[in-house]
């Protein structure tokens, strides 16, 4: 029997209520042990309070958020309610979600050194952790790189370079694992294996290489946490189909006039257009000849950087293209103050399309501008909360969750009646079933549909054609019987 | 937000911070061009003001004066900068200390608009007055008088702007009146 | 942003100690107070400006005088109206408008103000944001204030790029055309989603920001190291010695102008 790292033992909480805002049981007699060395892969659905659940176990909640907590934890022995959170660095370390909320000085370097500041450890020898653990990610010599001007890949890194420094007894990974390079999941896996650290993954969504190294699974659902280990059941895929959490089938809306249709009704013409930012010379996105039609779906794949949302935003008129045009149904060229009100764009961070203190109040104002009578107008927001299954009217909008949020953006769309309406990463946030409904609730004959992803297997069950974009162009675009087998599709996109 | 009481210093830290961004963005980014000193008005007073009404007196002191000096520094007038820093500064405490002492908890109309009023007095008189000794030294005493008029009307949009912009956060996002100490 | 700040280096005055260098440019800045000749004070204010185009470029000099050319514009013009004393230049219908001494003094501001402006742009350029803070450190301010500064600096662009997000999320709620509304009332009106929202996202990085802290140790009873550091003073007895030349000759130059003017006067 070997040793626990971490214990759990009927946790119970519950973040603070609001007027007109009451919140949910988030967790509810949850029972976790955690032997040391071991790693644990944790899965559950996007708002199922994975990541509360890891900064409770960080001492970071309810310390600075409130709310209600019971149950005993314990960390290294340690029973974290009679410790603060900077006792405890050396103990369990966090690597949060969103590395934008997680670096906060202007150096690579300074970012790294100040845990170990914090631990009181000399000079020399931080200078030699900082130069090792940034070259163990490959990043000898970022230094005195401001992380403003590093990539979203460069910036996880970072991040994982300070975990390395501090080197913690149980690191535990917020929806990061998914997104490193394989290199470095392998110098992560292989180091924690050699010192017998605890791992713990957080993830929304099941990747098969978590089968090859996860001792135990772990399904959060509706408050419980149901724990699985590799022997009881002969692979933990068959334990997520249980929960669900990879939906078996996927409604697709039924498009009249989808993909090769040469008769749809043509939206928004794109010829010969080029565009670059001003600062930025050497990346431009080079469209030259591209056409959305009513009632088709289209998914946009490509790598992070290959110009998917430049693209977008080239579309719904916030970005100039410097050269081409964008012409409507009967040629006349858009301008772009046409276009933000032809298309509705789905921001990936849903945090900037709430302005309005409630979710009836975003709702309603743009059908206060359309002029509708009041109880339209009621109507309207009514019918707009169930189909997309929202909170009520009254609720603080800065206090729904994430993917809640998500929803929201889509609805207000929904009410304006926008005939394109584009969805970046679409999956964030959102569960497959939650997207499956997002998309069918928006979909109409008159609408086209852009669904931005790196969700190949979603994607290709739902798109009527998939345009692989690379290095700003269009590399190439797919009709629906040249991905409707997904291993072809994902060999021939490599 | 800590339930024994105490905040931690982590937590103001975090807050001064986050208002000293605010306030740089608001003056960095949302500007009228007028006057011709500083070359324009800004919304850098609405934050100072919402800060020194939402989060209090010594908040408001480092995050306006640190958060124009900034903003001053990034559009490349650092030689405002110090004189910034104080002005502003002052202004922001001042406006805090009076908020705190005068509004009630269940504030009338009259106990508001006195307060008001004496906030957007003491804000014009120190961050206009103070500008106006600056500027004297600086560059004279007519340069100095043509900015006069932009300060004050800078401190109207602080007042007009920023005591709704507190009511409308609060009401947007309630857990915010737990982060004032 | 940064780059506007900051001009990466290796010349001399970016090597020069970070402390001894605010010490200069306090003194510079004190010497554009002196009561001498618009003349030598212009002479300063040319030295500076050829320091800052060999150690920053060009550009940085051209940037920083477009910045505050209708301020010594205005200055220039503006200044003759308050002092109408002496040799009249200009007379409408009788009365003195502007004088020599009013002339004078419109320049001697300018060059004062532009004097200022070229130091302070000098020592900005040429030193980088962590020495500047280590210095503020040095000097005495609370580690507590110099880290708000440093994680300020971070936020600031972060919130720029917020910022700018909401304003294009709010460009797409838009329902009509509202290209031809230019009300000033309209534009405030308008403005004020976009605020709250900016507001919002900022404020709800508050506790995050909090919990990041403490994870990286922030609170901790034992005593604080620190890995970029200042060098000892006695390091850095060239930079010191410099310091005292460059104060002695600020010093003496004036006096032999104040010897000067006065042997002018006797004449």
């Amino acid at each position: 029997m070997r040793e626990t790292a971490l214990s759990v033992h009927n946790l119970y909480f519950k973040y603070p209520d609001y007027p007109d805002f009451s919140s949910r049981i988030l967790f509810d007699s949850i029972n976790l042990e955690v032997e040391r060395g071991s790693l644990s892969v944790l899965i559950g659905r996007p708002d199922s309070g994975k990541t509360t659940l890891s900064r409770i176990l960080g001492g970071l909640i309810p310390r600075f958020t409130g709310g209600e907590l019971r149950g005993e934890i314990s960390v290294n022995g340690k029973n974290i309610a009679d410790y603060k959170p900077y006792d405890l660095i050396k103990d369990i370390g966090l690597v949060f979600q969103n590395p934008e909320e997680e670096i906060f000085t202007t150096r690579c370097d300074t970012e790294i050194a100040f845990a170990l500041e914090s631990l009181g450890m000399a000079g020399e020898e931080i200078a030699e952790k900082v130069e090792n653990s940034l070259s163990a990610v490959g990043m000898r010599n970022y230094k005195e790189k401001n992380p403003v001007y590093l990539s979203g890949g460069e910036k996880k890194k970072l991040l994982m370079a300070s975990l390395f420094a501090v080197d913690p007894d149980i690191w535990v990974f917020d929806e990061v694992f998914e997104e490193l390079d394989p290199w470095i999941r392998k110098i992560v896996l292989s180091y924690v294996a050699e010192k017998k650290k605890t791992v713990i993954i957080l993830t929304s969504k099941w990747l098969d290489i978590y089968g090859e190294f996860a001792d135990r699974l772990l399904i959060l659902e509706s408050a419980k946490l149901h724990c699985f280990t590799g022997d009881e059941y002969a692979g933990f895929s068959e334990a997520i189909r249980l929960y669900g959490l990879v939906p078996e089938k996927i409604k697709k809306p039924v498009s009249v006039s989808g993909g090769r249709n040469k008769n749809a009704d043509t939206l928004l013409k794109i010829r010969e257009l080029r565009f670059s930012y001003d600062n930025k010379d050497d990346f431009t996105v080079e469209i030259d000849s591209f056409k959305l039609v009513k009632g088709e779906i289209t998914g946009l794949i490509g790598r992070n950087g290959s110009g998917k949302s430049t693209f977008a935003k080239i579309i719904c008129g916030l970005l100039n293209h410097n050269n081409g045009i964008i012409t409507g149904k009967t040629g006349t060229p858009l301008s772009p103050e046409y276009l933000n009100r032809l298309v509705g764009y789905l921001f990936q961070n849903p945090d900037f399309q709430i302005f309005l203190p409630t979710v009836g109040e975003e709702l309603k104002i743009g059908l206060k501008y359309l002029g509708k009578p009041v109880h339209e107008m009621d109507d309207a927001v009514s019918e707009a909360i169930r189909l997309f299954d929202l909170p009520e009217a009254s609720a603080p909008a800065s206090l729904i969750s994430y993917g809640t949020k998500r929803k929201l953006q889509a609805a207000i769309y929904y009410l304006l009646h926008r005939s394109i309406i584009i969805l970046d990463e679409a999956d964030s946030g959102l569960s497959i079933s939650d997207l499956v409904s997002l998309v069918n609730n928006l979909y109409s004959e008159d609408t086209a549909l852009v669904v931005i992803t790196h969700d190949l297997d979603t994607i290709t069950r739902l798109a009527d054609r998939i345009i692989f974009m690379e290095k700003g162009k269009i590399n190439r675009i797919y009709y629906q019987d040249e991905f409707t087998d997904l291993n072809k599709f994902r060999s021939s996109i490599r | 937000m800590e339930d024994k009481g105490e905040l931690s210093s982590a937590f103001k830290i975090s807050t001064i911070t986050i208002l000293t961004a605010i306030t740089a963005i608001f003056t960095i980014a949302v500007r009228i061009p007028v006057a011709p000193t500083r070359g324009y008005i800004n919304l850098g007073d609405v934050a100072i003001y919402f800060s020194a009404i939402t989060f209090g007196p010594l908040s408001a002191l480092i995050s306006g004066g640190l958060g124009t000096a900034l903003a001053d520094i990034f559009s490349g007038y650092s030689q405002w900068a110090p004189i910034s820093f104080a002005v502003h500064g002052l202004q922001g405490f001042m406006i805090g200390i009076i908020v705190r002492l005068l509004l009630k908890e269940k504030s009338n109309p009259v106990n508001s608009f006195i307060t008001w009023a004496l906030a957007f007095a003491a804000g014009t008189i120190i961050m206009a007055g103070g500008y106006l000794l600056a500027e004297y030294f600086m560059v004279g005493l007519g340069a100095a008088l043509t900015e006069l008029p932009g300060n004050i009307i800078q401190n109207a949009a602080g007042i007009f702007g920023g005591v709704p912009l507190t009511l409308a956060i609060k009401k947007a996002y309630p857990p915010v009146v737990n982060f004032r100490w | 942003m940064f780059e506007d700040i900051y001009y990466p280096g290796n010349s001399i005055i970016h090597r020069y100690d970070p402390r001894m260098k605010l010490i200069v440019l306090i003194e510079c800045v004190v010497l554009f107070f002196f009561h001498i000749p618009v003349i030598c004070l212009s002479l300063y204010l040319v030295l500076i400006m050829v320091v800052l185009v060999f150690t920053a470029g060009l550009d940085s000099l051209l940037k920083a005088i477009k910045a505050v050319l209708p301020l010594l514009i205005l200055v220039i013009f503006i200044t003759p109206l308050f002092n109408r004393n002496g040799v009249p230049v200009i007379e409408i219908f009788g009365r003195t408008v502007v004088t020599v001494s009013g002339i004078l003094d419109g320049l001697r501001l300018a060059v004062r103000f532009a004097g200022i402006t070229v130091a302070f742009t000098l020592y900005f350029k040429t030193t980088n944001p962590e020495s500047m803070v280590l210095t503020l450190r040095w000097f005495g301010i609370s580690f507590n204030l110099s880290l708000i500064i440093t994680i300020s600096m971070r936020y600031i662009p972060y919130i720029m790029g917020v910022y700018r997000n909401v304003v294009d999320a709010h460009k797409l709620r838009k329902c009509c055309d509202e290209s031809r509304v230019k009300g000033f009332v309209y534009k405030v009106k308008n403005l004020s989603p976009v605020l709250i929202s900016v507001l919002i996202h900022s404020i709800k990085k508050i506790p995050v920001l909090a919990m990041v802290l403490e994870k990286k140790g922030l609170g901790r009873h034992n005593k604080r190291t620190s890995y970029l550091e200042l060098k000892k003073l006695k390091y850095i007895f060239p930079d010191i010695l410099i310091l005292l030349a460059i104060t002695a000759v600020i010093f003496l130059s004036l006096f032999i102008m104040d010897l000067g003017i006065n042997f002018l006067n006797v004449l």
